[in-house]
């Protein structure tokens, strides 16, 4: 009995002091709010999976902080030669983390493995490859089906992993553990607390400033706050918009706020046969939305009206456009011009755990809705479903949010506003199904415009005409709020896309 | 009405204060739940009347309230005290319902098993330990994930295919051994129809460990709602009960914004307390075995 009791409170004391010794080990703590979900490069194309794996692999190309700028990584220089061809030098005398040698035959290894949808959810961009030749160990020369003009503004998240060892592995292990030519190698990956990460000596851009760095997943808001007020770690990525407040308060933190890519928007339908195929009722909804009184309440002030979906550093992106104003007085005349007086049932779909307070968005718009008579209906749900039943075309309004990593409106369109066409792979995000003839015919048209100037207006042009029909209405751009540890001397630049690529922190 | 005032059962409910109080608190909340649409300033369940101006108010007596809020509002603008009421209703409709339905089916399936024995007996009760080997919880919320749409209706239902079991064993007891007793010997003697055996002469005489059973379970209902709103599978996003309002409050505690979480919170466990101080007399009272 003695001997029991003694035990327990030693058991207790070594099990207490494990968490102490693993945390004492790491030099930099970085909360995120998204898990890894495979540490296979190509499965996921989030960014918050992607954010993870820039720091084990590399691609042909990297986008630095804060702007996005393009500049070299695994390759040293490209160019389009025509149309349809794209070519890159390779870097060489880089290595992967298992010690083999990075090569074209790798380069081309995963641009075949990336058109498997069994490890790849870039088919996109996978598929638009026609054939890759490698005219020897530092030449990749790719050859596109059609004309795809932002073919290597996408080169910084098609991350290349080592072909002589990922051909034989076991998918397990290939999900797991990555080789690649990153910054950093893979330590330990906790699933649901810690991704370990250790510095990779052999860089070619030179070793890392940090040798030990974890990466905490915190999905739930408040206790990523109080991870940050108990000091437990040193840099958040995603603080909480509601507690920003409070976040600045605190003494030992800095806040940093800056605008996001991303836009968050209503999506609509023109389909026949609903009430939405009426312009005056795109635009009534339009109208009742009140936008600034959502930024302001609903997002805490942290974010920008936006009058467009693509932001300002994109091509395509004009700043003449306004979007409608709210006027809930002309909204319900304009439903009763088109017919509808008394309104009509609509349904309001939306993710509920994918956007800062997207579900709350939701409801102000529903109460927004209501306010001019229609009988709404609101449907948000985890983002698992929703995006599911977005692929099933089920929903003809509904909140999303987007922002182009290619900086490419013309991408975007494609993806977004063009009439789905599973075939030829156009239209696949476009889940309300908008569809006008003439924007098609201005998309297509404008990707093989290779002139940049020239391609520009055409894509403001169809930026233009979305706005004016009504195809989608822009809600806002979301801020970015990250929080750094003032003491400990640390020089962190948030990326505009959110990715925390821990090389970049000195 | 004199008569009842002197039963012995009237005696022993009067001697126990915690008893009385306990059903003060629950007709105090079942007159707050019926009266909810007079009672409440506002009707937070109405969009068109909900304005996000007055959202994140704090309550009348502190700095920035306003009087149409005595509790404050919430993120969407809607009035605390408004939405405590109206989810009081959402609270006791869904309690009510779910005891109703499931001790109904419980109660059925259980006597039949009992009194016919064999296959029958054994699938029920095996279809019952199948569900009982899941935590409630987890199995309404599997259903609910299921359902296309969200609402009341779903809620009852997904939480009466996980409640029915408990009535279903305890009745199954009750009746095995009143069916051996000589009344039932006798009227199956004189030639009464099974039908008759089990809801004249069994049932009246199985139900009173039901009623315990039912009296703690509208308590455990309440909580399961408020369970499942809180994990956002419960009520409609834009009709708020008990658990939803937490959750919603939940996410501004750091943000010193106390009364979205406390003000449901207290309303709820109040609620509890009241049905399980209740439910004690009547578990004392009804059950003298224990």
């Amino acid at each position: 009995m003695m001997r029991k009791l003694f035990v327990v409170p030693l058991l207790t004391l070594a099990l207490a002091a494990l968490p102490a010794l693993a945390l004492a080990k790491a030099e930099l703590v970085i909360a995120t709010d998204a898990p890894p979900k495979s540490m296979n490069p190509h499965a996921y194309s989030s960014d918050a999976n992607l954010s993870y794996m820039s720091n084990f692999f590399d691609g042909l190309l990297q986008r630095k902080a804060p702007e996005g700028a393009l500049v070299p990584a695994l390759a040293t220089s490209w160019e389009r030669v025509d149309d349809l061809t794209w070519k890159f030098d390779l870097r060489e005398g880089v290595k992967f983390h298992n010690g083999n040698d990075f090569t074209s035959a790798d380069v081309k290894f995963t641009f075949e493995r990336m058109k498997d949808p069994k490890y790849s959810k870039l088919l996109n961009i996978a598929n638009s490859i026609a054939s890759i030749e490698t005219p020897d160990d530092y030449t990749v020369i790719f050859t596109t089906v059609k004309p795809v003009p932002w073919f290597a503004e996408t080169m910084h998240q098609n991350f290349i992993v080592d072909a002589e060892s990922s051909a034989d592995r076991d998918d397990g292990d290939y999900n797991t553990m990555p080789i690649g030519t990153g910054a950093y190698k893979l330590d330990e990956w906790v699933k649901g607390s810690y991704v370990r990460l250790i510095a990779n000596p052999d860089y070619w851009e030179g070793a890392p400033t940090y040798q030990v760095v974890d990466m905490r997943p915190i999905t739930e808001e408040s206790t990523r706050f109080a991870a940050l007020a108990g000091k437990q770690v040193d840099i958040v990525n995603g603080v909480p918009v509601n507690l920003y407040e409070r976040v600045k308060a605190m003494d030992h933190v800095e806040v940093i706020s800056q605008p996001a890519r991303r836009a968050i928007y209503m999506d609509i339908s023109n389909m026949a046969d609903t009430p939405f195929a009426d312009l005056r009722v795109r635009q009534a909804i339009a109208m009742a939305i009140n936008e600034e009184e959502i930024i302001e309440k609903v997002m805490s002030g942290q974010a920008t009206l936006a009058h467009q979906i693509p932001d300002p550093p994109t091509i395509g992106y004009d700043a003449s456009i306004k979007r409608l104003d709210y006027d809930p007085e002309k909204a319900k005349q304009l439903l009763a011009e088109a017919g509808y007086p008394d309104g009509f049932p609509i349904t309001i779909a939306g993710p509920n755990d994918r956007y800062v307070n997207d579900e709350k968005i939701c409801e102000a718009v529903a109460k927004y809705l209501a306010k001019i008579g229609l009988d709404v209906t609101l449907d948000v749900k985890p983002k698992s479903i929703f995006f599911d039943e977005l692929a099933d075309k089920k929903h003809r309004f509904y909140l999303i949010g987007w922002f182009d990593g290619s900086f490419d409106f013309g991408r975007s369109a494609e993806k977004l506003l063009h009439t789905p066409d599973d075939a030829k792979g156009m239209g696949v995000y476009n889940g309300a199904v908008f569809s006008d003839a003439g924007i098609d015919e201005a998309i297509i048209a404008s990707s093989s415009i290779i002139d940049r100037a020239e391609r520009e207006a055409a894509l403001q042009a169809i930026n233009r005409q979305s706005v004016a029909d009504v195809a989608w209405i822009p809600l806002h751009y979301q801020q970015d709020l990250f929080a750094v540890v003032k003491d400990k001397d640390i020089t962190f630049m948030p990326r505009s896309d959110r990715w925390v690529v821990v090389k970049e922190i000195k | 009405m004199k008569t009842i005032m002197q039963s012995r059962r009237m005696h022993s409910f009067l001697g126990d204060p915690s008893a009385i109080l306990g059903l003060i608190i629950l007709l105090c909340f079942l007159f707050c739940a019926l009266f909810a649409g007079m009672l409440a300033p506002m009707n937070p369940y109405d969009l068109a009347s909900v304005d996000l101006a007055n959202f994140l108010l704090p309550p009348s007596w502190m700095d920035g309230g306003m009087n149409a809020f005595p509790l404050g509002t919430d993120d969407q603008g809607r009035g605390i005290l408004s939405t405590i009421l109206y989810g009081l209703r959402t609270s006791l409709i869904v309690s009510v319902s779910v005891v109703t339905i499931s001790s109904i089916i419980g109660i059925v399936l259980g006597m039949l098993g009992a009194y016919y024995g064999g296959l029958l007996d054994a699938f029920i009760m095996r279809a019952a330990d199948t569900v009982f080997a899941f935590s409630t919880t987890l199995i309404a919320v599997l259903l609910l994930g299921m359902f296309e749409s969200r609402g009341l209706g779903t809620v009852i239902l997904a939480i009466c295919i996980a409640d029915w079991v408990k009535y279903a064993r305890t009745i199954r007891g009750s009746v095995l051994e009143i069916k051996n007793y000589p009344y039932v010997t006798a009227a199956i003697a004189s030639g009464a129809r099974d039908f008759r055996i089990l809801f004249r002469h069994i049932l009246p005489n199985a139900l009173p460990p039901i009623f315990v059973v039912m009296a703690v379970d509208m308590a455990v209902v309440i909580m399961l709602e408020a369970t499942l709103s809180f994990l956002g599978v419960g009520v409609p996003l834009t009709e708020p009960s008990l658990g939803m309002m937490i959750a919603i409050g939940k996410n501004y505690i750091y943000a010193g914004m106390w009364w979205m979480v406390l003000f449901p919170g207290l309303t709820l466990i109040a609620m509890v307390v009241g049905i399980n101080l209740f439910a004690d007399w009547l578990r004392e009272e009804l059950n003298p075995k224990l």
